[in-house]
């Protein structure tokens, strides 16, 4: 009795929280399968009837959407695998490291991600415009790095803390080197941080809107955010298509999620010492 | 196989000194335990050797060559943690041949050296598992396994049967100890625990805030205690210490702060009227009946008995001692009785600081 009362008390929020979640995706998806008509009527209609596949011919076959879908791809993957690269080094450093000013450097490094993105539009372009990577991939993918990276080093920092000292010192005296001590120890027992990073990482880059419309200006080098408001036009937007291409860009984002929850192993650590 | 040599070894972390110069031998084949309190440094002088931790000046050197700045791979030790440090994502027998592997070995011997230690361990069944897959008692063997592998000239090992339960803590210590007749390997041990340093040690090495107190055999650490320090730390229960004086004029007894008089052996003329510490192992201590000469009062105010003997405690002297029956005691809380100390087995030190032993 008492035990399912408990569950009720757990589950029912839990329940809220998932429906308030879930309804928009749902919704989305829904209404990408609708012909225009049925987009519009009152009261809604839940479910398309019948379904059809116009809004997703609309968008992969008459839209922007696939160049962009690419687009989007390439800066996202570029700029997880480029922020990765240094967040490894930096949080190695930062967590194992004793150098002078360590602590204040920590903390600079998130004082980035607390300055409104409007603040450095400006600067960036004037910026990348010198070194001439406006409407370039290594352009968006340098500036997401910005956006990436200090939290990035904070979440690895973290991980790389909580590997025991003695493990690599254990490592050393088998012979290992420092970079042969990370890659061999350090970087295996972190992969649960390194997955949540890149998570992290790809799907801030693959939803970014602001700096993507700053920077990548022509049609070859916008990305999917931007690509979406494409169908927007002065007088009228395609819903329908703005759905289905909303619900491609979705996909990847599950995909990978789906994949990758199997890989966020819990207790990797257990076994290296007594407990 | 090689010695280990310490010369004048200083350790500072800024402007602590952990660690004050500090000398010491280890020979060939040798089975040295380091013992202390928690916090004399002995894990900072282990990790010295093992080049862990850098040396702030003197000299540390491993079979003649001078190591303080050879890196750990190049000293040709193992080194078993505290924590086992296994390595949690291989298999006991990646654990064990990664110190091969990373030394480019052969295969081939690689493969027979893990086997070898694998079957001396006998941990044969267990060389795919991993290390969250075994026991308290396992992991230590594997962390064991891992150093023999390598057959290097030193071994270290940082209070290795710690987190172990009482029972196979006295199983792996002479476990340790066969493994180590059998390959003869020189080896430095820390323990704080003084009774893992008696029964495994060639040589003990007594520490104490940075300092060497006292390095010998066991039972000359046990017999002759260097000074007050040594003598509380080494033995269970502790050595019973007693404040008072000798007078010039009767060179032949010594009073305690009390009033209790206790005799002293012929030839105690040293002591010259001095204030000292009398000192007196617990199972020197003897209950004697009425009327035996020497003998003094006691109050008794704790029995405890661990069946084959009993730990008396008791009130005399102006403080508590404590004294061990090999037989079932039938005293009760509160009795008073009569102590007698053997004369040939008294102690004495310096009432000072340093509390060293007085040499009669
Ligand atoms: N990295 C460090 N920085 C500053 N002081 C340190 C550092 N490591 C150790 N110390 C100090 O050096 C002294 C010796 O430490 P050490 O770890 O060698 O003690 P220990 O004898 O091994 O103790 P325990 O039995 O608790 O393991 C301690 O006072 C400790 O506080
Ligand atoms: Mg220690």
């Amino acid at each position: 009795m008492q035990d399912r009362r408990r569950t009720l008390v757990i589950s029912l929020p839990v329940a809220l929280l998932v429906l308030v979640a879930v309804f928009p995706f749902l919704w989305m998806a829904v209404s990408a399968f609708k012909p225009l008509a049925q987009l519009y009527t009152i009261p809604p209609r839940w479910l398309p009837d019948p379904p059809t596949l116009v809004n997703f011919k609309t968008v992969l076959f008459e839209s922007n959407i696939p160049r962009y879908f690419v687009n989007s791809l390439i800066i996202s993957i570029g700029s997880t695998s480029l922020a990765l690269i240094f967040a490894i080094f930096a949080a190695y450093g930062f967590a194992r490291f004793d150098f002078r000013g360590r602590s204040a450097a920590l903390a600079f490094v998130l004082i980035g991600q607390l300055l409104p993105t409007a603040t450095v539009i400006v600067p960036l372009y004037i910026v990348l415009n010198y070194l001439g990577l406006i409407n370039t991939y290594l352009g968006l993918i340098l500036v997401y790095l910005i956006l990436t990276l200090p939290l990035s080093v904070w979440m690895l920092t973290g991980y790389f803390r909580g590997i025991p000292k003695e493990l690599e010192d254990a490592a050393i005296i088998d012979g290992a080197s420092h970079l042969g001590v990370l890659f061999r120890i350090s970087l295996p027992l972190v992969s649960p941080g390194i997955i949540a990073v890149a998570l992290y990482s790809f799907v801030a880059t693959w939803n970014e809107f602001v700096f993507a419309l700053s920077f990548a200006t022509e049609k070859e080098m916008k990305t999917l955010p931007i690509g979406l408001a494409e169908f927007s036009t002065e007088f009228d937007t395609d819903w329908g298509a703005v759905m289905a291409a909303s619900f491609v860009m979705t996909l990847p984002i599950a995909l990978i999620f789906l994949v990758m929850q199997r890989m966020f192993v819990s207790g990797l650590m257990s076994g290296a010492t007594k407990g | 196989m090689a010695q280990v040599e310490l010369n004048k070894v200083v350790k500072k972390y800024g402007a602590y000194e952990a660690l004050h110069e500090v000398d010491m031998r280890v020979e060939n084949g040798e089975f040295v335990v380091l013992v202390g309190p928690s916090g004399c440094g002995k894990s900072t002088l282990l990790r010295m050797i093992a080049g862990l931790e850098a040396i702030s000046s003197g000299a540390i050197s491993i079979g003649g060559r001078v190591v303080n700045d050879i890196r750990p791979k190049e000293r040709d030790i193992a080194m078993v943690f505290q924590s086992y440090a296994l390595y949690p994502h291989m298999t006991v027998r990646k654990n064990m041949s990664f110190a091969l592997k990373l030394a480019s070995v052969p295969q081939p011997e690689i493969d027979a050296a893990v086997e070898r230690a694998a079957s001396i361990l006998g941990l044969g069944e267990l060389l795919d598992r991993r290390p969250k897959q075994l026991s308290g008692g396992q992991r230590q063997r594997v962390a064991m396994g891992r150093a023999i592998v390598r057959n290097p000239q030193v071994f270290l090992f940082d209070e290795p049967l710690s987190n172990l339960d009482a029972k196979l803590r006295v199983q792996m210590r002479a476990e340790i100890r066969e493994l180590h007749q059998r390959l003869g390997a020189t080896t430095v041990y820390v323990t704080h625990d003084q009774i893992e340093a008696m029964t495994m040690a060639d040589k003990i090495v007594v520490m104490r805030q940075g300092y060497i107190e006292q390095i010998g055999h066991p039972l000359e650490l046990y017999d002759r205690p260097a000074n007050l320090f040594v003598a509380g730390f080494i033995g269970s229960p502790a050595m019973n210490f007693i404040e008072g004086e000798t007078s010039a004029a009767s060179p032949q007894s010594f009073v305690a702060k009390d009033g209790t008089s206790i005799t002293l052996p012929a030839g105690s003329a040293a002591l010259d009227g001095r204030r000292v510490i009398l000192a007196i192992r617990p199972e020197d201590l003897a209950v004697v009946g009425d009327g035996t000469p020497d003998a003094f009062a006691g109050k008794v105010v704790g029995v405890e008995t661990t069946g084959p003997e009993s730990v008396i405690l008791l009130e005399t002297c102006g403080t508590r001692v404590s004294l061990v029956l090999r037989e079932r005691a039938s005293l009760g809380v509160g009795q008073t009785v009569l102590l007698r100390a053997d004369p040939a087995k008294l102690h004495f030190f310096e009432s000072d600081d340093h509390g060293r032993r007085i040499i009669m």
